[in-house]
């Protein structure tokens, strides 16, 4: 093995391992598994970051012949003619993602300081569900890939409801059920895909073993087909889209803010990496999306993206709930992802991967955000209504809310914007979404950047400005675990907005090595 | 072409080719060092506020003005090289670019060009003197200075990015910052709700324009194969590649983008509103930067949209039933045109001093947009300089009256104030005759040369248009003098007790006097031009050289007849029925109080957008949310999916308990695990459901085996 695999495999390891120290730890003086905690994770960022740094950062990065770096590719087990591999490693596509999940793990780990009740085990499961996160992106065997999906629900289950908000037991329940249903809806397609790619798990092989029996005419296109929508349905509720998203105001309301910073800014981001790596990724080179079913599919694909962009909008409108309004926010700006890899261009897949890195940051912050303004407020409430003037009372932990909602609803500059104009232009110069008959699909998403405008500063204008209201007339200021994961997070949004080919270059290589050379 | 400096090469190692010309980098740096005084003032600022201070209000000013002060110096800098190197015939294009979306031609990208480099003059004499202006203005208790200057630095930087931007999505960038900085400034008093929710309303009839904009980026992307540079598509242009009419569409689209920046009809509205901000705000905002924005794109894609040599050429081949053009050309003159009529009704009726002059602005811009539609590119900049002037020194001396009334607004608590306030009285005095178009000031030449602009196109109903604005020019003059009657002559109405009318202090009288020498230098020089012989300094054809603009002057002279004519008449009606005959004008006033209320109400174009919001989009978002709540959550997902599947697994476990009570097999175990599962979905027994993920492990294993086993598939 060389050191770069060695490396990868201590990040995804390292913090399972780490999590039984921390949960003792904890049990000995409480603090210490909060730092145990910080540790790891600050350990598993240093090596991704210097992973990151010798490869990814000055030039492109090259890929070996399957086109993936640090390959590991041991058999684990055999049964029958069933062979599953421990097969990990990272492309374009999940590299940027394992440093997203460094980044807002890091950041909420500091962020769940409020927390003083059964520390030791919020922070073990934190450390769980890091594992869990980090095994979904780089496993390049469908079983893995299965099982780290299904480990990520367990800790999330459990954080959500030990240190969740008044109806903490209905949303957890709601939320297990409703993606492990979805779980199995996908694995059907799995199997599916298991069957048609001669028996195997291993993604590098199935994806050759598909092309070429669609090749010889084993597989046809309807068969494709209904594989591409089990899987779609399976990831789709994760993304979520309209109409599977009922799961996820409750989920992200009810958790503690770290959680939903987490739920937004990585859970929704397993959905998009599964979709576009096995919807997309492994059956692209059979040409299937450019065949007439295929083209069916992506406008039924638009036309979900174009709904659950202006549907949550709108609902979000209407919520006084700040937290509730920011997870329909997710919902509506996750629509551009779905849109982009309906358009399926270069353009359009760029802003489907830009885009999870850009609400991937953004989101979280204002997760927190929501949480700070709850835990400073006098009955610890969100409410819109009764929560007024915070800019008087927490001046800088406004002013970045304020940053992150512009950030958000796209202002250019920052990082949302590169991803929606991305993502709306790919629609634009795709042929098929500008057909006389589909052309309403990209303006109706289009529309919404005015409604999202709205709801963003009307909630800016209720909460941060005006006079201070009676619930938070003797909050404190921000202190410095609070603001300061918010601070990362908002540079980096515009970090990235200012120079987005720093990390948009190598979606841009893996779209041209994969996709549309 | 110079080689890229360094730092540019620290940069190529991440993103890729940077290719920077010399006057490139100076043009960066002008909208680099205002940025980054804003930032560092907002960050001072929370520093300070963490140690428990208050940054130094003059250190803020210093910091504020000196990097303006900076980039005015570097623009200047910026246009002597240009003129002194490249004096030709036909303009030259000066552009760069470093990467900004990688694998597209996306870039950030800035040009110098005549057009650029006269904007961005135009914007260091202004904006350096509405700062200089500030930095005493807001001395007198007003509460954050320091953020006061980080976004007035932060609008200036914006501005200038838009002006020197080479391409479109640059340009769009630095649209939606003056966007998002003008919002700021408007809810400058945030703790203000009027003043918010100023801010908002601007921010979000901005948006609306802004969709449009985008949109058109998109259909110049699909015309040229994903290009947005100016100089690309010009060259496309020049080579006959592209042609007038593939345009048309995203012209149109760009202008609503304009209607929305530039305040036409119907988007109007926020500018009055934005008058919530403090005075120099306001004047920065509609003499230089983000009125002016719209109509600079316009003219900006105007010129490069289409072979303006052979823009009257083309104009009259297509018509209505052919092609697109003239709708296009027609709907930007009609829009201007009507704009221009509905401000300068709105004005006549105000009472406000800062709303008339918000009202004369929207009227203005309507003239200029108006004359880029009927493609009198050229004289529409003339205007946009002459504008610019005028009424910056307008909004300073109106801040200076209100800042000596102590924050009165209304006029008709004013009067008389002309022998108290000498400077403030000629400075505004010399900026109404402009506005008014009094010959021979800047503002009579440059509006009378977009009226023969129009006259001289071909847009449907260019002779009613033309007439249109020469009566619109009547009532600019009657509002100019009644206001200028009403508050600096007649009887004294201010609150003598309370008010000591004086002039303003000398940091605020210099930019007063400077600007108004300005206005007086400019009307100096526009007139010599039209003097014969002097042809060379004529400022009109200097523009149409530079930007290889040449319209049609016939009827020059009966233009300048007929609109000296109406504005003088404008003017001396006014005096006579405010001094002379204030009961005839009254008179007249009660007979046309429906009038009057329909143009307070703002023709009830605002009130209809808000009556959309309140009585569609908003019920629209409340059903929705309902159909959310109760439908999809509730009913679909709750009550059938869920408690469906309950009783399923209630049914199966009955089922297997009573039948097949004994089998014991994998089957079975599963069904009871899975029964157990939803049984206890009630009580709640976290720890159970951990196993959930081994039973979906189990069905995996299973399935899969059977399936292999058995060779279903």
């Amino acid at each position: 093995m060389t050191p770069e695999e060695i490396l990868l495999n201590i990040i995804l390891w390292l913090p399972a391992l780490m999590s039984i120290p921390t949960y003792y730890a904890g049990r000995y003086k409480t603090s210490f598994s909060k730092w145990t905690a910080v540790g790891t994770i600050s350990v598993t960022t240093v090596l991704s970051f210097i992973l990151w740094f010798r490869d990814f950062t000055f030039g492109l990065p090259s890929y070996d012949g399957s086109g993936f770096l640090y390959v590991t590719n041991v058999n684990w087990f055999t049964a029958g003619n069933l062979t599953i591999n421990y097969h990990l490693g990272v492309d374009g596509l999940s590299m940027p993602l394992v440093m997203l999940s460094q980044v807002v793990f890091l950041v909420t780990v500091f962020s769940s300081f409020y927390i003083h009740d059964k520390e030791d085990i919020y922070y073990a499961l934190y450390l769980f569900l890091f594992t869990g996160l980090i095994g979904t992106f780089i496993s390049l065997d469908l079983f893995l890939f299965y099982i780290f999906w299904e480990i990520v629900l367990v800790p999330m289950f459990f954080i959500i409801i030990m240190w969740g908000g008044e109806n903490r037991r209905y949303a957890a329940f709601k939320f297990f059920i409703y993606t492990n249903l979805a779980s199995l809806v996908m694995l059907i397609g799995l199997i599916l895909m298991y069957h048609f790619g001669n028996n195997t798990f291993d993604m590098v092989s199935l994806k050759a073993n598909l092309l070429s029996n669609f090749n010889a005419g084993k597989i046809s296109v309807n068969e494709l087909s209904l594989i591409f929508w089990l899987v779609f349905i399976g990831f789709i509720v994760k993304f979520p889209q309209v109409p599977f998203h009922t799961w996820l105001p409750d989920a992200h309301v009810q958790a503690p803010s770290p959680g939903s910073s987490i739920l937004a800014g990585l859970l929704l981001k397993m959905g998009g990496y599964g979709l576009i790596r096995i919807g997309f990724w492994l059956i692209a080179d059979t040409g299937f999306f450019t065949t007439s079913i295929g083209d069916t599919s992506r406008i039924i694909m638009g036309v979900i993206g174009a709904v659950s962009m202006i549907y949550p909008a709108f609902i979000a409108l209407r919520q006084t709930d700040l937290k509730k309004m920011i997870a329909y926010s997710s919902i509506s700006h996750m629509g551009i992802v779905l849109l982009g890899l309906a358009a399926f261009n270069s353009l359009g897949l760029n802003a489907a991967l830009f885009m999870m890195i850009a609400h991937g940051l953004i989101s979280p912050g204002l997760f927190l955000v929501a949480g700070i303004v709850e835990h400073h407020t006098k009955n610890h409430t969100r409410n819109m209504d009764i929560v007024g003037g915070l800019g008087h009372k927490l001046p800088f932990l406004t002013a970045l809310y304020v940053f992150l909602t512009f950030a958000s609803a796209g202002l250019p500059g920052l990082a949302g914007f590169v991803a929606e104009f991305l993502g709306f232009s790919s629609l634009f110069t795709s042929q098929l979404f500008i057909q006389p008959s589909w052309v309403w699909i990209p303006i109706i998403a289009l529309l919404s950047i005015i409604v999202t405008a709205s709801y963003y500063l009307w909630a800016v204008r209720r909460v941060a400005f005006g006079t201070v209201t009676e619930e938070l007339e003797n909050a404190e200021d921000a202190k410095w675990w609070e603001s300061g994961p918010v601070f990362v997070l908002a540079l980096l949004a515009l970090l990235f907005g200012v120079l987005p080919g720093i990390i948009q270059k190598i979606f841009d290589q893996w779209v041209k090595l994969n996709f549309f050379p | 072409m110079a080689e890229a400096p360094t730092t540019l090469k620290i940069l190529e190692a991440f993103t890729g080719n940077v290719s920077v010309d010399n006057m490139i980098v100076i043009a960066a740096w002008t909208i680099f060092i205002p940025m980054l005084a804003a930032v560092f003032l907002i960050f001072w600022r929370y520093l300070e506020i963490y140690k428990g201070r208050e940054v130094n209000p003059k250190f803020s000013s210093i910091i504020g003005v000196g990097s303006i002060a900076i980039s005015s110096g570097l623009s200047i800098i910026l246009a002597i090289q240009y003129f002194v190197n490249f004096v030709s015939g036909s303009p030259t294009y000066i552009h760069g670019s470093v990467p900004f979306i990688v694998g597209t031609k996306l870039t950030w990208e800035l040009m110098v060009d005549p057009l650029s480099i006269l904007m961005s003059l135009v914007l260091a004499v202004i904006g350096l003197f509405i700062h200089i202006y500030a930095s005493d203005y807001m001395m007198h208790g007003e509460p954050e200075i320091t953020r006061f200057f980080a976004f007035m630095n932060f609008f200036t930087a914006a501005m200038w990015g838009f002006v020197y931007a080479g391409n479109l999505i640059t340009s769009f960038v630095f649209w939606e910052l003056l966007g998002v900085s003008s919002y700021f400034l408007i809810g400058y008093y945030w703790h203000k709700a009027s003043a918010s929710a100023a801010g908002m309303k601007a921010f979000l009839y901005n948006k609306v324009g802004d969709v449009g904009f985008m949109v058109g980026i998109f259909t110049v992307m699909r015309l040229t194969g994903g290009d947005v540079s100016y100089v690309k598509i010009m060259e496309l242009v020049h080579t006959g590649a592209l042609s007038a009419n593939d345009f048309l569409l995203p012209s149109l689209l760009i202008f609503i983008g304009a209607v929305g920046k530039s305040s036409q009809f119907p988007l109007f509205g926020w500018l009055p509103e934005a008058m919530e901000g403090p005075t120099p705000v306001s004047a920065l905002l509609h003499s230089s930067t983000m009125v002016k924005a719209g109509l600079f794109l316009l003219i900006r894609n105007f010129m490069t949209f289409y072979d303006v040599n052979n823009f009257h050429a083309t104009l009259p081949t297509v018509s209505w039933f052919t092609g697109f053009y003239l709708p296009t050309g027609t709907v930007i003159t009609w829009i201007g045109a009507i704009t221009a009529l509905l401000g300068a009704l709105m004005a006549l009726t105000s009472t406000d001093i800062k709303r008339i002059l918000a009202f004369s602005t929207i009227s203005q811009l309507g003239y200029i947009a108006s004359g880029i539609g009927a493609g009198a590119t050229s004289p529409a900049f003339y205007h946009i300089v002459s504008h610019a002037t005028f009424k910056s020194l307008l909004f300073l001396c109106a801040g200076a009256v209100i800042h000596n009334l102590h924050h009165t607004q209304d006029i008709r608590e004013m009067g008389g104030l002309f022998r108290h306030m000498k400077i403030t009285g000629i400075t505004m005095g010399i900026g109404l005759i402009a506005l008014a178009g009094i010959p021979p000031f800047s503002g009579f030449w440059s509006k009378d040369s977009i009226i023969l602009g129009i006259a001289n196109s071909n847009v449907e109903g260019a002779v009613f248009l033309q007439w249109l604005e020469i009566v619109t020019a009547f009532i600019t003059a009657f509002y100019s003098m009644r206001m200028f009657y009403v508050v600096f002559l007649g009887e004294e109405r201010f609150d003598k007790e309370k008010v000591i009318p004086r002039d303003s202090s000398k940091l605020m009288a210099i930019p007063l006097i400077g600007v108004a020498s300005l206005v007086i230098l400019e009307s100096l020089w526009f007139s010599i031009g039209y003097i014969p012989g002097l042809e060379s300094l004529n400022f009109e054809k200097i523009l149409g050289d530079l930007f290889g603009v040449h319209p049609s002057t016939a009827g020059e002279v009966e233009g300048w007849l007929i609109g000296s004519l109406f504005s003088i008449s404008g003017a001396l009606a006014a005096l006579l029925f405010y001094w002379k005959y204030p009961d005839t004008l009254q008179a007249i006033r009660q007979k046309l109080l429906w009038a009057e209320d329909f143009i307070n109400n703002r023709f009830y174009v605002d009130k209809s957008i808000y009556g959309f919001v309140d009585y569609v989009a908003m019920p629209t978002a409340e059903a929705l949310k309902t159909f959310d709540y109760n439908v999809i959550d509730k009913l679909i997902i709750n009550d059938i999916v869920f408690e469906g599947a309950l009783m399923t697994a209630e049914e199966s476990d009955r089922f297997d308990q009573n039948i097949i009570d004994g089998v014991v097999n994998g089957f079975a175990a599963l069904t009871r695990s899975t029964a157990r599962y939803g049984r206890r979905l009630q009580d709640g027994i976290v720890r159970n459901y951990a196993t959930l993920m081994m039973v979906s492990l189990a069905v995996f294993l299973i399935a899969f085996g059977v399936s292999n086993q058995l060779k279903l598939f």
